[in-house]
């Protein structure tokens, strides 16, 4: 079995497990899908290694530049559940894990396009620290979400179950969406930086008229109110939650239509324009 | 004649709280033995004595416990026992085994699934094991009774709710809150309710709790008690910038929170979470308040709603609960079945077979085709062994077992040794056991 086959296994197993462990009766199976997801992390980690170390950075393709995004999203919810210990968090992560690994293997060895004498720093820089960005607003989704359908519960006066690990507080849920936008949003604008100063070196003009980046300028702009209105007017609760899964449409928008539908050199399908 | 497990009781449906404080038997200095001597028909005895029930547990054979038990226990209550009769239910066997377990996994209490009880039955156990009058039996049924306890508690929702007022508001400020330690908690009024949920909250929770009243007095009196601040109810809004949980209960015929009042304070709170208890009637806190963003509200009505619902939820899970504990209670009486001196031989001399043939058969495998009396003379030469080998153990086990006292020592220490249970708890792992120096 490859390696790939084994990371797509765990996480297939992680995802199913962690859903099922929702429902009452199945509260047994949370513990093996965790295993199971951490089990597809460390495979996934060392295919990873393996790839780059006989492929080298330049010739990465499409797919392997996805498989890395999927690998962000899982050690961003490593961490997270480290420090948090928020077991409800893993219901973003295990799925858009899987459906992005998945996507890593249709998509192949498209050619990455990646100018040689660049890859290196291009890779960590910008592609890594764009991938934490995007797995930290994946979790955002999952924890929005559930600060919104407890805080509805409340206001709605309904009986509610005891606060136990797996029913956080509404306040340590909320304090999970300010951590996200607080570390989201620098990783953000460094990938957003090391985007464009490659572009200045590589055709010279640090912005053009290319669809992902309009869309990314875009982006950060929208990161840059949430951050403002979080941390300087001091915004928090249902607004805040609200304005996280905006972030997460506009992101998925941005990273689906760009770079599946519109001719852009972003676009995963395309031959590289460099 | 087989051992019984019989267990006897008070509890506050059998009888009221004269009969049950008549023959209470919670006195510290009150020892076991005292309570039921030991001799050869009763030889182990557990006593649990709480404010709501009163239970002998007892392991013995013979017709006469039941008389013999009740004679002890209203001797030393120091009542005769035609006062004490009437109102005791006896159960014996698999039924003592099942009531034992509803008690400690509370299905048996006042409150459903409260868990105070189990904590009780504890300490009972502790006290029959430091006394000695807790054997093989009693030590292997408590140990039973806690795992079920436990197994109650986690598999279902028996215990998870809360069932009063005062609570259920404390446990929707930790769906809030989560960690209530120094939150700030304001006592609007001085309302019994309210007093409550403000000592659940300071106790149980570590909260800050300060007092505003119409009567300036009556909240410094209260601040002193609960070591928190008192404050002017005319700077009440003031101080609602400040709190994170709010309880009212002043009596007042109108509303003292009002949306215009609060649409300013949580601009000034920068939409930090407010939670309103509001306990008085009528009520304190306007309704439109919650039309703002970051305020929650129950007032009595919901509270009471939340309490019913969870008792409900708590009597359907009982239902679950009922099921782990017939099973466990059948595992449990099937072990003290064999607990028999025949039972434990012949699972001595099977577990015994049972490895020498599995031996002889794997050797065959490894060793190839072989002539049918080879196989044959192999096999009979295992038979031979395991009736060698047992004969010494279970000659010793006959011979033991007919002395009264320890007899039933060695059964379990022989059931122990050859593993013919499967068990991987042993039989005295309750307590913190001295280890050898």
């Amino acid at each position: 079995m490859g390696f790939d086959a084994v990371v797509l296994t765990c996480y297939a197993i992680g995802t199913l497990g962690g859903l099922l462990g929702l429902f009452p009766r199945g509260h047994f199976l949370r513990k093996p899908a965790a295993w199971a997801i951490g089990a597809g992390f460390a495979a996934h980690t060392l295919l990873i290694f393996l790839t780059i170390g006989s492929r080298g950075f330049a010739l990465l393709s499409r797919g392997d530049l996805v498989q890395v995004m999927a690998w962000s999203l899982v050690f961003v919810y490593c961490v997270t559940w480290w420090r948090l210990r928020f077991p409800i968090l893993g219901l973003t992560a295990g799925p858009l894990a899987l459906a992005l690994f998945s996507l890593s293997s249709l998509l192949g060895n498209v050619d990455g396009g990646l100018p040689e004498h660049m890859t290196g720093a291009f890779f960590i820089l910008h592609l890594v620290v764009l991938s934490l960005n995007f797995a930290l607003i994946a979790l955002g989704l999952g924890s929005a979400l559930y600060y919104l359908n407890l805080r509805r519960k409340l206001k709605s006066r309904k009986v509610l179950p005891e606060a136990g690990v797996d029913t956080p507080s509404l306040v340590a849920v909320d304090r999970v969406n300010k951590l996200i936008v607080l570390w989201g949003f620098p990783l953000f604008t460094l990938g957003l930086a090391t985007g464009f100063a490659w572009a200045v070196l590589s055709r010279g003009a640090v912005v053009s008229s290319d669809p992902k980046e309009i869309a990314s300028i875009l982006l950060w702009l929208l990161y840059a109110l949430i951050f403002m209105q979080r941390f300087v007017l001091g915004w928090q609760g249902k607004k805040a939650a609200v304005m996280l899964l905006v972030l997460f449409a506009a992101t998925l928008c941005s990273l689906v239509g760009v770079n599946f539908f519109m001719h852009s050199h972003h676009n995963f399908f395309q031959t590289p324009m460099f | 004649m087989q051992r019984t497990v019989y267990l006897f009781g008070l509890n506050h449906r059998s009888a009221d709280v004269a009969v049950r404080e008549a023959f209470a038997l919670s006195d510290p200095g009150c020892r076991v033995c005292d309570v039921i001597p030991l001799d050869e028909h009763v030889t182990e005895a557990l006593v649990l004595s709480t404010c709501n029930r009163v239970e002998i547990l007892a392991v013995g054979e013979g017709k006469g416990v039941r008389r013999k038990v009740l004679d002890s226990w209203s001797a030393t209550c120091g009542r005769p026992c035609s006062e004490l009769a009437p109102h005791v239910y006896t159960h014996e066997g698999l039924a003592a085994v099942r009531h034992l377990f509803q008690v400690a996994s509370g299905l048996d209490s006042l409150v459903l699934g409260e868990p105070q009880i189990l904590g009780q039955l504890k300490d009972a156990y502790r006290k029959a094991v430091d006394e000695k009058s807790s054997k093989v039996v009693l030590n292997r049924l408590l140990h039973k009774a806690f795992m079920t306890a436990k197994r109650v508690r986690t598999e279902t929702g028996v215990a998870s709710s809360a069932v009063s007022v005062s609570y259920a508001a404390v446990s929707l400020a930790r769906r809030i809150f989560g960690d209530l330690r120094d939150k700030n908690v304001l006592v609007v009024g001085a309302g019994e309710m309210a007093e409550l949920a403000a000592t659940h909250l300071a106790e149980g929770q570590g909260a800050r709790i300060n007092f505003t009243n119409r009567t300036y007095e009556r909240a410094v009196v209260l601040a002193e008690r609960f070591k928190g601040a008192a404050y002017p109810f005319d700077a009440l809004a003031q101080y609602l910038e400040e709190a994170d949980i709010v309880i009212t209960s002043t009596g007042a015929p109108e509303p003292v929170v009002r949306l215009d009042m609060m649409r300013p304070v949580m601009k000034k709170r920068r939409n930090k979470p407010l939670f309103f208890i509001d306990i008085a009637v009528p009520r304190d806190v306007e309704e439109a308040v919650t039309e703002l963003d970051e305020i929650y509200l129950y007032n009595i009505d919901d509270l009471s709603e939340v309490v019913a619902a969870n008792r409900a939820a708590r009597r359907e899970e009982a239902r679950k609960a009922e099921e782990i504990i017939d099973e466990e209670a059948e595992r449990f009486c099937l072990w003290m079945r064999s607990l028999g001196l025949q039972a434990t031989i012949a699972d001595i001399v099977h577990r015994t077979e049972s490895i020498l043939e599995e031996e002889v058969e794997r050797t065959l495998r490894r060793i190839g085709p072989v002539p049918a009396e080879t196989g044959e003379a192999l096999r009979q030469m295992a038979s031979s062994m395991a009736k060698k080998l047992n004969h010494a153990p279970v000659t010793y086990l006959k011979r033991r077992y007919a002395e009264e006292e320890t007899g039933m020592r060695f059964v379990t220490l022989a059931r122990a040794m050859f593993d013919l249970d499967d068990e991987t708890v042993p039989d005295d792992a309750h307590l913190g056991r001295k280890r050898r120096p």
